[in-house]
């Protein structure tokens, strides 16, 4: 049995992907069980790094509690395989004969290193897709320098545009470069495997995190490419932005270039429901969105806007301009979100029982849906080496082999 | 290479989308091959060829980057969807097409009668693409927004902020970019073989909202969990110190270190010259460094900005400390690592000349992204479309320019 969901109708089961990552690009493979596919991560016989990396569940320090590997490895199985051991390298090559997919996010060469890399895999099984993530792609000047989140953000262009004029800028939440290098190798993997199945030619993805960076540049590049100029932050004008409201603050999009009528309907709005002296911000000169770029229409604009909203909560605000059809949106924390009734209206969320660490394990459930595919993960993340045994059974490995592998510290898992 | 051996050669994208998350889908796609026909429109055009940058200032329909790095290597058409006509020309589209994708509000479609359901009539093979702010049904399911309320909304604005100030945000329409084309594209390819095995076509539904939180899920897991409402963090992390941005000599110039370990630690103290500061025991462990931040990023600081930013990146990332200059536009257009990979593209455009994209970050061993055409100017391929690959006649294709259909 192949499939992780014990759904046989899933015509997407017989992919199998296997799934080297630790700790950076662990969404791609993610991706993968979403639809169904037979996901294996392959983990070190010392536990993927991810496990120890928190927020933890209820706070509790524990390998099968770490949120992320909770979050990302759902609906996968775990093979803890040492890989520099002779065994280990053996049972990789046999799996890649089975294998469609695989992805991986060591250090460039470090497969090469083990005697496993792309060539010698790709030899063992021409179809194969191997996708690998790196800080900065698989040749270059930088090829082997360190990174991190941050330096790549730095090193990408996109830090430089989270801030206003001269000040310093901010970090995005979340590992976002990770986060795009895993994005990317999805999207390639899944290309590539469309073209291994109409030719038969399997393929290496080399996925840069800092070239994926620098595809999330807006239009920065062209500003400088056609106008000469290194644009930072967009939105530093009046009526556009974040401001103040009673219970934190809202996102406010009242203005686009000289669009007359939606200045005017969000000022005859807001006067609706209260606002009061805002007289001054109908004047003529509040279409021009040179003036509402000046400090002094910025803190106006600000001024007379927090008067109003000062008094009123996100949610209503939310609600109120949805119905005026004008644009306040909340800035959402993650008790927002959690709270958020669209996204319970539609499930979004969904609970998985965990046995090893006794809870149900809550998480945003999919980022798109498929009419036409009727998959549902009922298996929460693995603990380090759960499918091992059966996966060694299934590659032909006898029980007193598997003992021995156990024993001899290639293989970690329990039957 | 040939461009004829892409992965996606054989398949037609009938492209509704606008503005952002859309073309920058289609735009992937395109880059591997597949044939995107962009319907447009001359009456109303769309929004982001109105959008700055343009070529030397000048405002023009033909002349925005902002449009044209997300739109090369597509073929556009006009059409006035106003006119019965034009849904004939689209249904003959649709035919040939293996997908039909469109970004608008929920509902859009419906009012040209192009929803799923009559889509299916005109050819049930279809993979047919709606990627709504928030999804197709829902309270909320018809709010309209922009890029900056949808990063606000999904909580990219509030933990992208420094601890003391206000929300801020990545600066961009980030979703637009990474989160909402990627599970756009893998929800496709997975539409396309499925069709392969069943025949059978389908609807993938990529509510932006919801695949802009699946790339950072932690908060509201956090939330659900241990009831703890995640607080931005500026440029630090939980789990390193020094970590942060520190000016260089130069006006916007800075600098970004991160420091994840004890032996970093000493790299990094070795580049400053071990300084008598740097030995006091409050920075001995990470803990410790994470303790003092204030106090770690001053010093730091105060070695850094007399120096040349660019050599100092070198020098710290050579001995293994995980550092880079924040790059501006210009920086990124000559650094030396995108370059070795031939990551930008000067492409030709009709109107404005050669001008500057990117191309897709994946290097494919044996079918490489390949970048053919700039931008299309509005309606260029009409006629070829409609006479070439539609098979409209000449004689039909003039009578519906007459009845400007084609505005």
């Amino acid at each position: 049995m192949r499939n992780n969901n014990d759904d046989d109708d899933n015509t997407l089961s017989d992919i199998r992907v296997l799934d080297l990552t630790g700790g950076v690009g662990e969404y791609t493979a993610k991706l993968y069980a979403h639809i169904g596919a037979d996901v294996i991560h392959v983990e070190p016989v010392t536990g993927d790094p991810l496990r120890n990396k928190g927020p933890f569940y209820k706070d509790l320090v524990d390998e099968n509690g770490g949120m992320e590997f909770l979050y990302c490895n759902i609906g996968k199985k775990s093979l803890a395989l040492d890989l520099s051991d002779g065994e280990g390298k053996k049972i990789l090559k046999k799996l890649c004969k089975t294998a469609d997919v695989l992805i991986e996010s060591f250090s460039p060469g470090h497969m090469d290193d083990l005697g496993l890399g792309y060539e010698t895999l790709a030899k063992i099984n021409p179809k194969l897709v191997y996708a690998a993530i790196t800080p900065f792609g698989q040749t270059g000047p930088y090829r082997d320098y360190p990174f991190s989140d941050l330096t790549l953000m730095a090193l990408g262009g996109f830090l430089f545009l989270a801030g206003n004029e001269n000040e310093k800028p901010v970090r995005a939440c979340g590992e976002q470069a990770f986060q795009m290098g895993a994005a990317y190798a999805a999207m390639g993997s899944m290309i590539a495997l469309y073209h291994a199945r109409h030719t038969g030619e399997g393929q290496f993805i080399d996925v840069s995190m800092q070239a994926c960076v620098a595809t999330a540049l807006e239009n920065a590049i062209q500003w400088y490419d056609l106008q000469g100029v290194n644009r930072r932050n967009v939105g530093y004008e009046a009526g556009l932005g974040v401001y103040r409201c009673q219970d934190g603050f809202v996102c406010v999009v009242a203005a686009f270039g000289r669009t007359r009528a939606m200045w005017e309907n969000f000022l005859n709005w807001i006067e609706r429901d209260g606002a009061e002296n805002l007289d001054e911000l109908r004047n003529e000169k509040w279409f021009e969105p040179e003036y509402r770029k000046t400090d002094e229409a910025r803190s106006e604009f600000k001024k007379r806007f927090e008067e109003y909203s000062a008094k009123r909560t996100k949610a209503h605000l939310y609600d109120e301009s949805m119905k005026n059809r004008c644009v306040v949106f909340p800035v959402s924390d993650g008790k927002d979100i959690f709270e958020n009734a669209q996204f319970n209206y539609r499930d979004f969320f969904k609970t998985i029982h965990h046995p090893a660490i006794d809870a149900d394990v809550y998480f945003p459930a999919y980022g798109f849906e498929m009419s036409g595919l009727d998959v549902e993960i009922k298996t929460p993340a693995p603990t380090k080496g759960q499918h091992s045994f059966e996966l060694l059974e299934e590659l032909g490995y006898t029980e007193s082999d598997i003992e021995g592998l156990l024993k001899g510290g290639a293989v970690y898992g329990a039957k | 290479m040939a461009q004829n051996d892409l992965p996606l050669k054989d398949i037609t994208v009938c492209d509704f989308s606008w503005v952002g998350a859309g073309p920058i889908a289609t735009n992937i796609l395109g880059q591997l091959g597949a044939d995107i026909i962009k319907i447009e429109s001359r009456s109303k055009p769309e929004v982001l060829r109105h959008g700055y940058p343009f070529k030397d200032g000048k405002p023009g329909i033909e002349r925005s980057g902002y449009f044209a790095n997300r739109n090369p290597n597509k073929r556009s058409i006009s059409l006035n969807m106003t006119m019965p006509e034009a849904r004939d020309v689209v249904v003959r589209l649709i035919k040939k097409s293996d997908i039909v994708i469109n970004n608008f509000r929920a509902g859009q479609m419906e009012k040209w009668n192009l929803g799923y359901e009559d889509v299916k009539k005109i050819n049930k093979d279809v993979i047919y693409v709606t990627m709504s702010i928030q999804g197709d049904d829902g309270p909320q399911s018809h709010s309209a927004g922009f890029g900056v309320t949808l990063n606000a909304l999904v909580g990219f604005t509030y933990l992208t902020a420094d601890p003391d100030g206000e929300p801020f945000g990545t600066g961009t329409s980030y979703t637009d970019h990474i989160a909402v084309p990627s599970h756009t594209v893998f929800g496709i390819m997975a539409a396309l073989l499925h069709r392969d095995k069943t025949g059978e076509g389908q609807r993938v539904e990529v509510p932006q909202a919801q695949a802009a939180i699946c790339l950072k899920p932690l908060d509201v897991m956090d939330y659900a969990v241990n009831k703890r409402i995640q607080q931005p963090l500026g440029v630090r992390d939980p789990n390193a110190a020094p970590h942060g941005v520190y000016k260089v000599s130069g006006y916007k110039k800075w600098i970004s270190i991160a420091v994840f370990s004890d032996n970093q630690w000493c790299t990094l103290k070795k580049a400053m010259g071990n300084p008598d500061w740097a030995e006091e025991d409050m920075f001995g462990t990470t803990q410790g460094r994470l303790d003092n931040q204030d106090l770690l990023d001053r010093k730091i600081e105060e070695w850094t900005m007399i120096q040349d930013g660019t050599e100092l990146q070198y020098r710290l990332m050579g001995s293994g400390v995980p550092a880079g200059m924040v790059q501006d536009a210009r920086a990124m257009i000559e650094d030396p690592q995108l370059a070795q990979h031939d990551f930008w593209a000067y492409l030709d455009h009709k109107e404005v000349g050669l001008t500057l994209y990117n191309r897709v970050p994946m290097k494919f061993s044996k079918t490489p992204a390949m970048m053919k055409t700039a931008a299309p100017l509005l309606g260029e391929h009409t006629q070829d479309v409609l006479t070439d690959f539609l098979e409209y006649s000449d004689a039909e294709f003039e009578t519906m320019k007459a009845k400007k259909i084609f505005d």
